[in-house]
């Protein structure tokens, strides 16, 4: 299970600009840079003190971050920080591991460990993901079940439209409707998102 | 079957709006246009996203839901 962050207390959070802009952060970033985490290969531990390393790193800034004239965006201030440790914390983590003397040492001196650049892609690419994730999750709260398994089974596991309207027992033409209409809603949550980042 | 008043993007774009309800009389009179017509269907997909939009919808949720 993805730990909690450790400062979410109500007095921090009640001083910030955008109280939902926090929430929505919390539950996007905790499960992203844990992902992160373990696609870098690190172990499901490893990854929760990579996920508490993150929001411990935002708590502590969030004050100076509030002093601030110039402090911009929460959301884009938050990208920021997590990407920032996050690469760090891999970084370091690379670094040690090919310096610690453990029997497969030698082997893995012959990995090429990636720059921060790259790293720093892979976080934008997993943040993507997550984005996406966390739409998709509205947007199926917020239709029905055959609209958005229309969806999901045709767009995502790549099922035949026929097949799936006799699966759902629903009409091809609804099949064609729930997709699109799945599609048109994941768009524009996707779209909210990057205008107020 | 040929194209006739109800092939219209303003048509369409009924079933798209997040605040249509399924049940309404004229979400229906269009979806039952659409059930029958293979213009339409595929216009459907056309005004939701473009090709790119949905290629990457593809590709994202194919990887989140792997992991």
């Amino acid at each position: 299970m993805i730990p909690s962050p450790p400062e979410t207390r109500a007095s921090l959070i009640l001083r910030l600009p955008d109280v939902a802009a926090w929430d929505e952060v919390v539950s996007i970033y905790g499960p992203l840079v844990y992902r992160m985490g373990l696609r870098q290969g690190l172990q499901a531990a490893d990854a929760d003190d990579l996920v508490q390393e993150v929001f411990t790193a935002v708590a502590r800034s969030v004050g100076d971050w509030l002093e601030r004239s110039d402090r911009g965006k929460f959301r884009a201030w938050l990208l920021r920080i997590a990407r920032n440790t996050a690469v760090n914390f891999l970084t370091r983590r690379r670094h040690r591991s090919l310096g610690d003397g453990s029997d497969d040492a030698l082997n893995r001196l012959a990995d090429i460990p990636a720059p921060d650049s790259e790293l720093s892609g892979e976080f934008d690419l997993e943040y993507r993901r997550e984005v996406f994730r966390w739409a998709a999750d509205q947007v199926e709260e917020a239709v029905s079940h055959n609209t958005w398994q229309a969806f999901w089974l045709t767009h995502v596991d790549g099922r035949l439209i026929a097949e799936v309207a006799e699966h759902l027992g629903i009409s091809t033409g609804n099949v064609y409707i729930g997709r699109s209409r799945v599609m048109s809603r994941l768009k524009e949550l996707m779209k909210q998102f990057e205008e107020v980042e | 079957m040929k194209p006739d008043s109800q092939c219209s993007d303003d048509q369409l774009r009924i079933l798209l709006q997040s605040d249509s309800g399924e049940d309404s009389a004229e979400f229906r009179s269009v979806a039952t246009h659409v059930d029958r017509c293979d213009t339409c269907q595929n216009r459907l997909g056309e005004l939701a996203a473009e090709d790119e939009e949905w290629d990457e919808a593809h590709e994202m949720l194919v990887a989140v839901s792997e992991i």
